[in-house]
């Protein structure tokens, strides 16, 4: 974490499994497995691929939309919990124990503390314009 | 990734006939935030809102699932609209049958409900559009009212159920299925779309036909439609009797809302978007101009004001010309000197509906226009 905290701001969009291999251990509370928090990454929408609810996010949300969808959000937990049982009536596979992790796992990251996503013009996506 | 790559694969099938593939050149001429990239939800710059008619090249770009299976040839020769249920002679009209059709232009901003979502307190799920999620077209196209009259509406036909060709990944997420009462679907100027800003729909944008509903929300204007069912009652699909709805009396921020206390979104509300500053700007002392445009639902724009100094004194804004449901472009010298400065513009509509200092805060996040104030610096 000082390591991280110390980071320069290119330095700092690292992704997620490059910085937690390098980081110190977490604080206490937290469970030893989840990756460090890195705020500019998260700004730049990046992900905490080494989390291990990262399996559940890939075979059940990715099925229907991307992960930007998960990191420009910025929900407490309960608000998280409420948007991920909805997304198990869409047809989302989730138990209930699946789901709070999920939610705390979200809220971890993606929570109303964190300020908005940063984000970049790209040209128009395919299917945009006539010919 | 598999899926994805097959998307991909498919979309690039299509570049031939209907996509143009992005080049570096549009990043640096145009080019839009890519909030979500599946579906494609895309949201428009802030310095596109300078003109009146929104260039197709900065227009946002809205979708619930993937883009419709089929290249454009294929659906220009297959689609049908089929316009059914309560009524005498119900009929399935192809794309060719629409251009024989008597065509109309009508000028009319299409906006995303959830524009600005994201700027919302206490946050909100769902895409975080912020202030891009709206554009200005001439949208051409064919009466809806002229189809109904061939088809004649039975007397108890009082709502009309719109599909389009788009599906969910999977069978248990509800389709997008959306409803208009049919005292709109009979004004002169609901059409089926077939041109934007004098060119075939995209794809993206809803080709072969969209449905155009001018003043109202944009999850009314249903892209590929494809089924108009005539109904007595309103529909019950998930996005018109759960979603896109707003309270009858909205509470306070943050505070849940009833279902029973909540209503379909119909028209859009007041709303201004300054295009030449945001916040944070560092700006050189001298004379500027603060330039932006302003729109309402199924009102004129009557004026705009302007404020440099947080809101103490207001100026009116010059306006350029206006139209029953399109932007209205503001323009308002300003002199600026050394020190921070708070801009921002406030519209008021011809029904004298101005835009509230406070947002109307809603659990979805919708019909968000609060003034922004815009917080820069003038330095050397």
């Amino acid at each position: 974490m000082k390591r991280i905290s110390r980071a320069k701001p290119f330095r700092a969009l690292i992704l997620f499994a490059a910085c937690s291999s390098k980081s110190s251990p977490p604080p206490p509370g937290h469970p030893p497995q989840q990756p460090a928090i890195d705020r500019a990454a998260l700004l730049a929408g990046k992900l905490p691929e080494t989390a291990p609810e990262m399996e559940l996010v890939n075979a059940q949300c990715r099925i229907c939309h991307g992960v930007d969808y998960l990191t420009q959000q910025r929900l407490s937990e309960p608000a998280w919990k409420k948007t991920i049982e909805k997304m198990t009536r869409f047809g989302a596979n989730l138990d209930d124990a699946q789901i709070a992790s999920l939610a705390a796992f979200a809220a971890r990251y993606w929570n109303p503390e964190l300020p908005g996503r940063t984000w970049t013009v790209v040209p128009p996506p395919a299917g945009a314009l006539p010919d | 990734m598999q899926r994805r790559t097959f998307l991909q694969g498919s979309l690039a099938a299509l570049a031939g006939v209907h996509l143009r593939a992005p080049t570096l050149a549009w990043a640096k001429e145009a080019g839009l935030y890519e909030l979500t990239a599946r579906p494609a939800n895309y949201e428009s710059t802030r310095n596109t809102f300078t003109t009146r008619i929104t260039p197709l090249d900065r227009f946002y770009i809205r979708n619930h699932f993937d883009l419709p299976v089929g290249d454009a040839k294929t659906l220009a020769s297959t689609w049908k609209l089929e316009v059914r249920g309560l009524a005498a002679k119900p009929q399935a009209f192809t794309l060719f049958d629409l251009t024989r059709l008597t065509q109309h232009t009508v000028e009319a901003v299409l906006q995303c409900a959830g524009n600005g979502r994201g700027l919302f307190t206490p946050r909100v799920p769902g895409v975080q559009w912020r202030y891009g999620a709206m554009g200005n077209a001439e949208w051409t196209g064919v009466r809806l009212a002229d189809l109904l009259t061939i088809v004649k509406p039975d007397k108890a036909a009082k709502h009309l159920e719109l599909r389009g060709l788009d599906k969910p990944v999977i069978e248990k997420t509800p389709p997008f299925i959306r409803g208009i009462p049919i005292e709109k679907a009979l004004h002169p100027d609901t059409i089926v779309a077939l041109q934007m800003n004098g060119k075939p729909l995209s794809l993206q944008h809803g080709f072969p036909a969209r449905l155009v509903v001018p003043g109202w929300v944009g999850d009314d204007w249903m892209k590929w439609l494809s089924t108009i069912d005539l109904r007595a009652d309103e529909p019950t699909a998930f996005y018109y009797a759960t979603g896109y709805r707003f309270p009858t009396t909205p509470g306070a921020p943050g505070a849940p809302v009833p279902p029973e206390q909540m209503k379909p979104m119909t028209k859009l509300v007041v709303k201004s978007q300054l295009a030449t500053v945001s916040d944070g700007d560092v700006i050189a002392p001298g004379t500027h101009e603060l330039v932006g445009v302003a729109f309402s639902g199924e009102a004129r724009i009557k004026s705009v004001d302007i404020t440099v100094d947080g809101g103490t004194t207001w100026q009116p804004a010059k306006l350029e010309a206006d139209s029953d449901y399109g932007f209205r472009v503001f323009r308002h010298p300003w002199e600026a000197k050394p020190g921070k400065v708070t801009i921002a513009a406030r519209a008021t509509d011809a029904t004298g509906a101005t835009q509230p200092a406070k947002p109307i805060w809603n659990p979805a996040g919708y019909l968000y226009n609060a003034i922004e104030f815009v917080s820069v610096e003038v330095r050397s």
